[in-house]
């Protein structure tokens, strides 16, 4: 179990620096640096460094902005990829001192990463393909009405 | 590990950082970089985690048990509340001991009404063992939320050190109980051992004349035997910092308790009154008491017993002697340092004393390398010793030096068993 779980880690990484490098590939200087944190993220990982991930996962939404501007699909696929691979490991990392592990354990983890996952890549591809135009009020009042939410959603879980 | 607040602070900063520079850049791709964490976020907080409700309860094999064996630990924890998704359970093992098998921690989903358990396995080298909670963290499987409890659950557990059965102590304290024993009384009566002479009275069984006596006084005279009674026992173990001696990790202080231990449970066996001080970090004193629960009080109190520096107990001086019932019988239990043989001679006036005492200076040269310079040490040392044991002895104060390496029933068998006492008797006479 901890095994597949370091492999998703790993090959999210390959993913989603990979996406960055090819979706930056116009400016080869960002390209090039993009390899070389993938190759960074997957050494620490290898070596189950603990700071790296979060920094690598940051360094990869960073790259991932400016690739949006070059690349959109490239970019939020490297995104989601990113997401995937810093939660797993940060989550494998979490399992390590335990013995025995549970495959229900696992499967819910999987299940709730996949099911963020396809809404946000629904969302997102929502956003790359549809074009709408709005007036200011309905700009604000759709921006508001997304926060209130969203402090409705964070009060209801604490 | 970025677990609870932090992580969705971390998350969610990331988030506005890329709504925010989209905003100033005037580029709406920022926007769709930041949907997967929003998503993210929102999914982790519709699954928050509930107020869980935890009964958790720990079986020990054993209340009791030698050192260096396993003791099996078994915890179960019961989820009487809704449902939790990630729970991880972490059995606080106390610090006297160590994990030798599996591990103290677990990591489970605890659906609503559901049980999970693990075991492990403990050992120690000697003292009690207290378990008072079992830490339980609840979060979301995606760690968004954290929650850490203790559950309270106290268990107990006795590790006492291997000790020697002793077979046989002689002593002879100046007062005795009235419940028969073994330990001579100094006064006639039934008994096994000769006592002396006496006239015939009626009653007197015809067994016990002495004929010999008889027919010298002409009149009918017969033996009487010395009575055997319970005596009040008080072991003394010297528990203090600066008569420990320390090689290599191990300490003499063990053995000085190894030796209470078979000295306490002797005692009680033969049915004394025993009481215990420990002098040292404080005074931790048992009352005197007879039977196996009082053999149980004392063996707790010594197998848990620590070596303390306080300035207060640096010497004998402050030893509590109102606490020591008068006439009995005290055992000092501990390497007797030269500034306590005043105080111990000053024991002597109102209670029979007995010293068992662990060699430091043995004990330590084994571990030393022999050189010239050590040799000569080590023999100033010894006669230095001697005479501190001979200014002990001359006032009447049996002292056995024992030689840790030896079995200490052998050591005593031979200085204080019945053999050693005739012995004394027979050059006491010679004299």
């Amino acid at each position: 179990m901890k095994k597949l779980l370091w492999g998703i880690a790993r090959a999210g990484w390959l993913l989603s620096y990979g996406l960055l490098a090819i979706a930056l590939h116009r400016a080869w200087p960002w390209a090039v640096l993009a390899g070389l944190l993938g190759i960074f993220a997957l050494l620490a990982s290898y070596g189950r460094w603990g700071w790296p991930a979060s920094m690598s996962f940051l360094m990869m939404l960073a790259l991932a902005g400016g690739a949006a501007m070059l690349r959109s699909w490239e970019a939020l696929l490297g995104v989601l990829c990113g997401l995937v691979a810093w939660d797993v490991e940060l989550f494998a990392r979490r399992l390590e001192p335990f013995e025995t592990l549970s495959r229900a354990i696992v499967s819910v983890h999987l299940k709730r990463l996949g099911l963020i996952v396809l809404i946000s890549g629904l969302l997102g591809a929502v956003a790359l393909n549809m074009e709408l135009s709005l007036s200011f009020g309905w700009a604000l009042f759709v921006a508001v009405s997304f926060l209130i939410g969203f402090l409705l959603l964070l009060r209801q879980a604490l | 590990m970025m677990l609870g607040p932090r992580r969705w602070a971390f998350l969610g900063s990331a988030a506005f950082l890329l709504v925010l520079i989209g905003e100033i850049m005037r580029h709406g791709e920022f926007l769709v970089v930041a949907l997967p964490l929003v998503c993210y976020l929102a999914v982790g907080f519709y699954y928050a985690p509930p107020q869980g409700q935890l009964r958790v309860r720990r079986n020990l094999r054993e209340q009791r048990a030698l050192s260096s064996a396993r003791v099996a630990v078994h915890v179960e924890v019961a989820n009487v509340g809704a449902g939790l998704e990630l729970v991880e359970l972490a059995d606080d093992v106390p610090s006297i001991v160590s994990l030798c098998q599996h591990s103290s921690k677990k990591i489970e989903t605890l659906p609503s009404g559901s049980t999970v358990s693990f075991g492990y396995s403990v050992t120690g080298t000697r003292g009690l063992a207290r378990w008072r909670s079992l830490s339980v963290t609840v979060t979301d499987t995606l760690g968004l939320f954290l929650k850490s409890i203790e559950v309270p659950c106290t268990s107990e557990l006795l590790i006492v050190p291997t000790f020697e059965r002793l077979d046989e102590i002689l002593i002879r304290p100046r007062r005795t109980r009235i419940f028969s024993g073994q330990v001579r009384a100094r006064l006639g009566g039934t008994g096994l051992e000769f006592f002396g002479v006496r006239e015939y009275y009626p009653g007197d069984e015809r067994r016990f004349l002495n004929w010999k006596a008889t027919a010298r006084r002409d009149r009918p005279i017969v033996n009487e035997f010395e009575q055997e009674r319970v005596a009040d026992v008080i072991i003394l173990l010297d528990a203090r910092e600066r008569s420990d001696v320390l090689r290599e990790g191990s300490s003499l202080f063990e053995h000085s308790v190894r030796a209470a231990l078979a000295l306490a449970h002797y005692f009680t066996a033969q049915g004394n009154r025993v009481g215990l001080l420990v002098y040292g970090r404080y005074l931790d004193w048992t009352w005197p008491g007879f039977g196996r629960w009082q053999r149980e009080r004392l063996l707790r109190t010594i197998a848990a017993a620590e070596t303390g520096d306080k300035a207060v107990f640096e010497d004998l001086e402050n030893l509590p002697t109102r606490l020591l019932p008068p006439g009995s019988q005290l055992v000092c239990v501990g390497p007797i340092l030269e500034s306590d043989v005043k105080t111990i001679v000053g024991l002597r006036v109102r209670y029979e004393v007995l010293c068992i005492a662990p060699n430091p200076i043995l004990w330590e040269s084994a571990a030393l390398a022999r050189t010239p310079e050590v040799e000569l040490a080590l023999r100033l040392e010894h006669l230095r010793r001697r005479a501190v044991l001979a200014r002990l002895r001359r006032v009447g104060i049996r002292v056995v030096d024992w030689d840790v390496t030896k079995p200490l029933a052998g050591v005593i068998e031979g200085e204080l068993g019945r053999a050693a006492w005739r012995a004394a008797l027979i050059r006491r006479w010679a004299r």
